[in-house]
């Protein structure tokens, strides 16, 4: 997608306000409430997230249950704490994927010939006509859900966005006059790509992973509630909100804590995304 | 114009032929013998050859993909191995239900976002559009199926003015059809209307910052008058834009909105096939919404062209 950005303080001499640091701030408050609650249920959760206690099903939240318990008498707390681990895993092995692979794709389609460069941005094109999602069911109907078969196939949906914006964005770098000075001195292709291109990216780089990762959050969420993400008992925030819906009159908060807990943290990686771009001014990672 | 869009309906047909591949690839390759998918991992292996012989799974891939690709220009999907059904009646009878819930959901999203993403980019550095900024950074967030168990809450469970539930053919009774069809449609077009409203709002700002504008401000032009004029055009182009591109979110999303609404659409098709193994079901059901995709996006591309003629000589 194209940067939309006004290029100069539209009507009155208004100077651009710069949101950057309060959104980045925002996010990164969210992002690191997060992982400190991934991290911290490695080591400590009120109850074991598995543990079913029918004798204790679906008390309200408060005492020993801050969040209530399930249909099975699990702590939801503790699921909730426990399914960001699979929240993060997910995003963080999409973004690596796609990044791995993406990456180098868009900066030697960006120095490739011409008709060869073409041929990677439509190849991009058709990737990207197979939303992450339907990547994923189409893989689910085949291997069955795991939460492998979802984070190899959100990556992979991912992967164009990558190889775009790396190719965009390596372009002038390599027009410049120091990658010509650096060729011009005998560095061959890699070793430009290495050390003159990618540092000069970078920043247009990260704000995508961080885009990215709050996409990968939503495609595994989508995934589990369908039953096609992460398989029972492993909890998962999409998988929660599925089970509870059928509570929705007798129970409505049991589906509220695991939504809220996918809006924020999709909400935390878009605003640091957003920060980024502004502060950075990397103006060619994606707008919305 | 004409060679534009000779070269995309090239283009178009090509990117077609490559994603049929590519499914067929991954639905009956990557497997390795769909046979044994369709019947499970201890099936009886007469059964197994039976199957295999019935539906010439015995053939080469190469074969079996020509004669598969071949039916679908025709409107032939092949036959389900599970159950014996042909795919494409199936396809047809639940492609109206999805079309309606993306076109609504669409429209929804568009109510939405225009009128939001103009008052925003109006309303620059006051707290409306400070307000708009929010809640359209907070509609992204909001995944579809948690939007959708809030509206059901909301207006099934605690207001009781709409089923949670269930659908009624739009044939038997339009009332009845409108009626669950609100709440898939807010559904998806709210979340939806939240990525334009931003597009809207930088599209309009772009604009706003152009010479042209402030010549037309210094002759005289109001506030109001510069919006209509100059803005909204060029919005306007960049919601198609966004649309196109979106569109296989979109797409995804009734998946999930299905789901949550059972809806029997593509989607619920798609998952039904998902569960049973079914994968001649599912390869149908993904070549559709691919297609569209690559439809759509291929359309809304020469639209632009046509809208703004400056991008026709680009390339």
């Amino acid at each position: 997608m194209r940067p939309v950005r006004p290029r100069r303080a539209p009507r009155r001499a208004v100077p651009p306000r710069r949101t950057g640091a309060a959104s980045l701030a925002a996010g990164g408050v969210l992002v690191g409430a997060v992982v400190a609650t991934a991290l911290l249920s490695l080591v400590w959760t009120p109850h074991p997230p598995e543990a079913v206690d029918t004798g204790a099903a679906l008390l309200p939240p408060g005492g020993e249950h801050p969040l209530g318990t399930d249909r099975f008498g699990r702590d939801v707390l503790s699921r909730i704490m426990a399914g960001a681990r699979v929240t993060l895993q997910a995003g963080v092995s999409a973004v690596v994927i796609a990044a791995a692979v993406g990456v180098p794709l868009g900066i030697a389609a960006a120095m490739a010939p011409t008709w060869l460069s073409r041929l990677v941005l439509r190849a991009n094109d058709l990737v990207l006509a197979f939303p992450a999602l339907l990547l994923c069911i189409m893989l689910s109907a085949v291997y069955g859900g795991s939460t492998l078969t979802a984070m190899a196939a959100i990556g992979v949906a991912t992967v164009p966005l990558f190889a775009r914006l790396a190719r965009a964005a390596a372009l002038p770098v390599l027009a410049s006059e120091y990658t010509a000075a650096a060729r011009a001195a005998g560095r061959g292709r890699v070793a430009v790509a290495v050390r003159h291109v990618l540092p000069n990216i970078a920043d247009v780089l990260i704000v995508q992973a961080s885009v990215a990762f709050a996409i990968a959050i939503l495609a595994e969420a989508a995934l589990s509630y369908l039953g096609l993400g992460t398989q029972p008992p492993t909890p998962s925030w999409g998988r929660m909100l599925q089970e509870a819906q059928g509570l929705l009159s007798s129970a409505p908060l049991l589906s509220l804590w695991p939504g809220l807990a996918v809006a924020v943290a999709v909400l935390g990686f878009n605003l640091v995304g957003d920060g980024l771009r502004d502060l950075l001014d990397a103006g060619g990672a994606r707008e919305g | 114009m004409i060679g534009h869009a000779l070269r995309a309906a090239g283009w178009l047909a090509a990117s077609l032929a490559l994603a049929s591949v590519a499914v067929f690839a991954c639905l009956q390759l990557l497997p390795g013998d769909p046979a044994r998918v369709a019947l499970g991992l201890n099936a009886d292996p007469a059964a197994l050859a039976e199957l295999r012989s019935r539906y010439g799974l015995d053939r080469p891939a190469a074969v079996r993909y020509l004669d598969w690709a071949a039916g679908l220009p025709r409107g032939d999907f092949g036959t389900s191995h599970v159950t014996g059904l042909e795919v494409a009646p199936q396809i047809a009878e639940r492609a109206g239900v999805t079309f309606w819930l993306v076109l609504g959901a669409l429209v929804v999203a568009v109510a939405v976002a225009l009128p939001a993403g103009t008052a925003a980019a109006a309303a620059r550095g006051r707290p409306l559009a400070g307000a708009v900024a929010v809640l359209s950074q907070l509609g992204v967030a909001v995944p579809a199926f948690l939007l959708g168990t809030l509206l059901t809450y909301a207006l099934a469970v605690r207001a009781g003015w709409l089923p949670a539930t269930g659908y009624t053919a739009l044939g038997a009774d339009p009332g009845e059809w409108a009626r669950r069809m609100v709440m898939p449609w807010l559904s998806l077009g709210l979340v939806q209307g939240a990525v334009l409203t931003r597009f809207t709002r930088s599209a309009f700002l772009r604009v706003l910052g152009e010479d042209y504008v402030r010549t037309a401000r210094a002759k005289g032009v109001g506030r109001a008058g510069v919006l209509l004029r100059h803005g909204l055009p060029n919005a306007g182009v960049a919601l198609l834009t966004v649309i196109g591109l979106q569109i296989g979110t979109l797409l995804a999303g009734t998946v999930v909105v299905e789901r949550v609404f059972v809806v029997p659409g593509l989607g619920d098709l798609l998952l039904r096939g998902v569960s049973d193994r079914d994968l001649v079901l599912v390869q149908g059901v993904v070549v559709v919404m691919v297609a569209v995709v690559l439809a759509v996006s291929a359309l809304s591309d020469l639209l632009y062209k046509v809208i703004d003629p400056r991008l026709r000589s680009a390339r």
